[in-house]
């Protein structure tokens, strides 16, 4: 874990792209589908917190 | 020329009309975006321009089909509306920082509200925003798509990143001023542009990691999975609406964060510290307030605007104003003025010795600043601005007078700096004898060329004379 991250480091220090065929937005459009992917898992955690939420609140409803 | 990068419509000026010719499918588009509650706000609100049908049999439409040739232009489009023309275009290459943060807000805050009725952006770019005086408005109704709602991506997030901002982050970051990037390219800024420049220490501070660092350490991933990179993801739709909403949000927060903050520059204090004192400045302010409540001028260019001060004089009088001065800072400060008091100026970041030239394909999308202004204007404010043009920029006086009578419809307040005038002789960097012919007379004398004096007013230090003169 301690070589992967050095190595990302270093990579983010020194890298130096060329990119006279390739298209400028890709990387940000990759990046962005990992987010999205991220983001999605983030939406069903909030669900599931949503669901357990519901899930007490009618037991207190129904204790009463 | 005819926009044409839309192959759903293109927008056709004429006898100072803006058409919209569509094609078919698009009026039903439009018809129903307009109905939902976002696009009813957003267009009431006036963020989103309004439009009306046009009749086919409309002389203009006529007139625009015929002279089309083949399918090159308007003919065999369908449907035409009618856009209210925007007093005065401008482009990124001529906005302050602030303006163009401004832009990319209303940008995000359109593509936020529309998602709710299942509406979206299909691009985000500072071309499709105009400001009608100090505020901004989306003009491109075409930009609106109905979204795929299972659809988790906004595919216009890169070009908003590369058109707004990562020149915003630039700005704050290097100081550079966002308008000169879009002077050498429609689209902004690219994340690798920026990743060169920054040093290796900057390259992880945090808006740099997640804006330029990581996308360009993943482009060549990128590259490698070219064949599935683009394409169409679905998810639930709700998980979609809410990925899209969550970047949105992001985006803004960036934005936000990255609004420049105010910074001193060379020229922000100048009227406080150059070349007046008290007693002058008040004969200044009343001159040119006498100057417009006399001839009510309704639009008016205030060439060298700094701090704007007789631009608002102008607007508070009912004049709708456009500003202009070279110095981004005071252009973005004076937009910040004029839009948190909703004053009817519109502020430019304008080189007057390099204007914007014509920019675009074929040099026919964005007209030069020139071309827009010329005849635009019916008074035309030269105030501490002509003695720069003479000595800094080493233009003839019949050049600056030319540039002013072209500009103006009907009258120009200018102010005469004697060579004698400490600013003068500072410009002049001791080449004084260049301007030994220079007299107030010489330079009524070739504005009478062009103009005749109406009326004249030599301030208490003598050095300078307010002079407003008639086009004849």
């Amino acid at each position: 874990m301690k070589k992967f991250a050095a190595g990302f480091l270093i990579m983010i220090a020194t890298s130096n792209p060329s990119y006279a065929y390739v298209d400028p937005g890709s990387g940000a459009f990759l990046l962005q589908i990992l987010a999205a992917i991220g983001v999605g898992a983030l939406f069903y955690m909030r669900k599931a917190r949503e669901f357990v939420k519901q899930l007490f609140t009618r037991r207190k409803r129904k204790d009463r | 020329m005819p926009s044409f990068r839309d192959p759903d419509g293109r927008i056709v000026i004429l006898d100072g009309r803006v058409l919209r010719f569509m094609r078919r499918g698009a009026p039903e588009m439009l018809r129903g975006f307009s109905e939902t509650k976002s696009g009813r706000r957003l267009i009431d609100s006036g963020k989103i321009q309004s439009w009306r049908t046009v009749n086919p049999e409309d002389p203009v439409v006529q007139e625009v089909s015929a002279a089309a040739p083949g399918d090159a232009s308007a003919k065999g489009w369908t449907d035409v509306i009618e856009h209210e023309r925007v007093p005065f275009a401008t482009y990124a290459h001529e906005w302050p920082a602030a303006m163009l943060a401004e832009a990319a807000k209303l940008t995000l805050e359109i593509a936020r509200d529309l998602l709710e009725d299942g509406y979206g952006l299909k691009d985000a770019t500072p071309y499709n925003v105009l400001f009608k005086g100090a505020r901004p408005v989306h003009v491109d109704v075409l930009s609106v798509e109905r979204r795929d709602p299972s659809d988790p991506i906004w595919l216009a997030e890169v070009q908003f990143l590369q058109a707004f901002l990562l020149p915003l982050l630039s700005a704050q970051t290097f100081g550079d001023a966002p308008h000169r990037h879009f002077l050498m390219s429609r689209g902004g800024v690219t994340a690798e542009t920026l990743y060169r420049k920054a040093g290796i220490l900057r390259r992880f501070s945090p808006s740099f990691l997640g804006f330029v660092s990581m996308p360009v350490l993943l482009s060549g991933m990128a590259e490698k999975r070219e064949q599935t990179l683009y394409k169409p993801r679905r998810v639930d739709p709700a998980r979609a609406a809410y990925t899209v909403r969550y970047r949105i949000k992001r985006l803004t927060r960036a934005i936000d964060h990255m609004f420049p903050a105010p910074k001193k520059s060379t020229w922000s204090d100048y009227e406080a510290t150059r070349g007046y004192d008290k007693g002058d400045l008040a004969i200044k302010e009343a001159f040119v307030v006498s100057a417009i409540e006399r001839f009510s001028p309704t639009r008016v260019l205030d060439l060298g605007c700094n701090k704007g001060q007789y631009s608002i004089m102008a607007a508070e009088r009912g004049a709708s104003v456009v500003a202009c001065d070279f110095d981004p800072f005071v252009v973005g400060k004076l937009w910040q003025v004029a839009n948190a008091r909703r004053i009817d100026i519109l502020p430019l970041v304008v080189d007057l010795a390099q204007p914007a030239p014509a920019l675009g394909w074929r040099n026919a999308e964005f007209p030069s600043f020139l071309s827009r202004a010329r005849g635009n204007f019916d008074c035309v404010l030269a105030l501490a601005i002509i003695h720069h043009l003479l000595v800094t920029e080493r233009v003839p006086m019949s050049e600056v007078v030319e540039l002013i009578a072209d500009m103006t419809l009907d009258i120009a307040v200018m102010e005469y700096v004697s060579p004698e005038d400490p600013n003068f002789k500072r410009l002049c960097r001791g080449r004084n004898a260049l301007y030994a012919h220079l007299t107030e007379e010489a330079f009524v004398s070739a504005c009478q060329a062009r103009f005749e004096l109406v009326d004249r007013r030599t301030l208490e230090t003598g050095n300078r004379t307010l002079l407003l003169f008639k086009r004849r």
